[in-house]
């Protein structure tokens, strides 16, 4: 087994700043199910000032990945926006007396979703709007289903607007995933003058139909791979998606 | 603290008897078994000992079908060698998509150079599509190497049936037996399985040693030249100590091998059962009827195997994740990844191997600390659906 620091190790252990954040006003995620690692950061900036008042986190992966995503937390509460920018993973690095080479990814990955969470910052500055609690970047809303029935009551979480992320157990969950997906990314389609249509789902591959300006354009199988990779992460499972012609 | 090991499929202690069954071979009988004289003699006998022992716990006809050799990855090795070797017209190999890297690389250096490898699939509880397997044979299948039990999930492949497919179609049968041998009773003289690979440090022998055993009459290369060691078949000094240990081993792995695996597998059902319960969420992988019985693997949903591995280790407990050749990576094993296990468990999925010393105080110990370690983890990640927290974006607000 990888061996960590006194430092990373004791992150890893009793985790500063774990948990969601509900007062987040920005939200930035990097890695994926499917790489193995994803850090989500939850910062509370406070608009007058510029400062990070709060910051909190979710991890999945390694213990380092854990360990990089609590140091995060402490190096980013307090500081302004502008110099939180400019942290890079080496300075994470030093909070933790460095990382097994193995994993040394990880603190990349703080970074990123440190960046990612003041991107959105950055867009919620620009256009003023009431504050509301941030959603994380590439997660799906859906309604809550608990993942194992009778193993907590579900009532409780019966809330239309929870961030879940159960895995669909039926074709049928899985076809609503699918198209709430393709619904969901359609705005991106439609930005750029094109649409995107379902068509089929044999539990293997996904066939789409691309029209306007979207059929034919280099850039669709881009957005493609990106519809992609949210199914996949949803599903828990890989899939190919196809797009298919006029018929 | 206490220690507890449940990570027997990795490697088990060396028995106290075997070590000491070993030692004179260093200080007193020391010579070379190939020497004319009487400290060679005694060597001799020694590994002749050794490998009637062996002989004994695989059920072989002949004593000498057994090579002695380095370990199961060189055993391996010399069949998929050695079975290309024999007839030029055969020129393919037959494996499966869960096997062991000690096979499974040597098959992707063989395509390399052109030898076609047929890969069967598995289901999603591990267990080979025989339909798919009976496809894949043809008049050009060299040889045939599916293992007997899978290291990472214990899931039993049906050897003897599948070595009777593979004679059918005229190919060569081979099964790495690393995990099989001294948990499973094996019985080869009545099989029609030709070649067969085991691994002393699996069952309570010292590393370093293992043993190929060749049916008599199946043709064979050897892959290490030089001396006329063991019939010429595996070149170099015999490991005397070392197979010593080896044939140690065998004897007292074959003495009530039934009653210790019951044992051994009532406890592992009495963890898994109350994992599952006080647990949540997680599935239990691999072939629920035949699989080894001190091999649990275990996916913990929402959750990073390392991760977990990383506490019980603060805790004195060992455990593995996946395939312990795989540590290192972030990938689900190989083996998970043939059985399609759903990636959010696949990256959870921790083995648990209990050994003959396994106590019952063991795997309560175990019980009362994973749960919590689980819990903990699921309350930092980002995908388990309620983030227990207080502060928490997921509670339902009044």
């Amino acid at each position: 087994m990888l061996q960590l620091s006194q430092q990373a190790e004791d992150h890893f252990l009793n985790p500063r700043n774990a948990g969601a954040l509900a007062e987040a006003n920005a939200v930035g995620e990097a890695g994926s199910l499917a790489a193995g690692d994803l850090i989500r950061l939850m910062l509370n900036v406070d608009p007058a000032r510029g400062t990070i008042e709060k910051a909190r986190f979710q991890a999945f992966g390694c213990g380092s990945a854990i360990a990089v995503a609590s140091a995060l937390t402490e190096l980013v509460i307090g500081r302004s926006v502008e110099t939180a920018q400019h942290l890079t993973p080496a300075e994470i690095a030093d909070v933790l007396g460095g990382l097994p080479p193995e994993r040394e990814y990880c603190l990349a990955l703080g970074a990123k979703a440190l960046a990612a969470a003041l991107r959105t910052w950055h867009g919620l500055s620009m256009a003023p709007q009431p504050p509301r609690p941030a959603r994380p970047l590439h997660t799906i809303v859906v309604r809550h289903r608990p993942v194992t029935a009778g193993d907590r009551p579900a009532a409780e979480h019966r809330r239309a607007d929870a961030v879940s992320l159960a895995v669909p157990r039926s074709s049928e969950e899985e076809l609503a995933v699918i198209t709430g997906i393709i619904e969901e990314m359609r705005p991106v389609f439609r930005a750029d003058g094109g649409d995107v249509e379902f068509v089929a789902f044999d539990g293997k591959a996904l066939q789409v139909r691309l029209s306007g300006t979207c059929a034919g354009c280099q850039i669709a199988s881009l957005t493609l791979g990106g519809l992609r990779r949210r199914i996949c992460d949803r599903l828990c499972r890989p899939i190919r998606v196809i797009p298919v012609s006029h018929a | 603290m206490r220690r507890v090991y449940l990570d027997n499929n990795a490697t088990t202690q060396t028995r106290p008897e075997v070590v000491a069954a070993m030692l004179p071979f260093f200080t007193e009988d020391y010579g070379n078994p190939s020497s004319g004289h009487r400290f060679g003699a005694a060597a001799a006998d020694a590994v002749q000992k050794a490998r009637r022992s062996l002989q004994a716990l695989i059920g072989a006809a002949r004593e000498d079908e057994i090579l002695f050799t380095s370990g199961g990855t060189e055993s391996d090795n010399a069949v998929l060698r050695a079975a290309l070797c024999i007839d030029p017209g055969r020129t393919e190999i037959v494996t499966s998509a869960v096997e062991h890297p000690a096979v499974l690389r040597p098959c992707a250096a063989l395509k390399q150079q052109g030898v076609s490898v047929r890969v069967v699939p598995v289901d999603r509880q591990g267990r080979l599509d025989i339909d798919a397997y009976r496809a894949a044979l043809g008049p050009k299948t060299a040889l045939v190497s599916l293992m007997w039990a899978n290291n990472e999930t214990g899931t039993i492949f049906p050897v003897e049936g599948l070595a009777e497919i593979a004679h059918a179609a005229g190919a060569l049968f081979h099964t790495d037996a690393v995990q099989a041998v001294g948990k499973v009773p094996v019985a080869l003289a009545g099989t029609e399985i030709d070649m067969l690979s085991l691994s002393a440090h699996k069952f309570g022998g010292p590393k370093g040693v293992g043993a190929l055993y060749v049916r008599r009459g199946v043709a064979f290369e050897p892959l290490i030249r030089g001396g006329r060691q063991q019939r010429g078949r595996r070149a170099g000094t015999e490991n005397v100590p070392a197979i010593v240990g080896l044939g140690k081993a065998a004897e007292l792995a074959q003495a009530g091998l039934a009653e210790r695996m019951r044992r051994v597998a009532r406890l592992r059902d009495r963890l898994e059962t109350e994992l599952v319960r006080r647990v949540g969420s997680c599935l239990i992988l691999g072939d629920p009827y035949d699989r080894l019985a001190n091999t649990s693997c275990i996916a913990f949903e929402f959750v990073d195997a390392e991760a977990i591995l990383m506490h019980l280790d603060r805790q004195g407990i060992a455990a593995s994740a996946g395939s312990a050749c795989a540590s290192g990576t972030i990938e689900p094993s190989h083996v998970l990844r043939a059985m399609a296990v759903p990636f959010m468990a696949a990256h959870g999925a921790i083995r648990f191997s209990l050994g003959e010393d396994t106590t019952g105080e063991e795997v309560d110990r175990v019980l009362d600390v994973l749960p919590g370690i689980v819990a903990r983890l699921r309350g930092v990640s980002p995908f388990w659906p309620t983030d227990g927290a207080p502060q928490s974006a997921l509670q339902p607000r009044a």
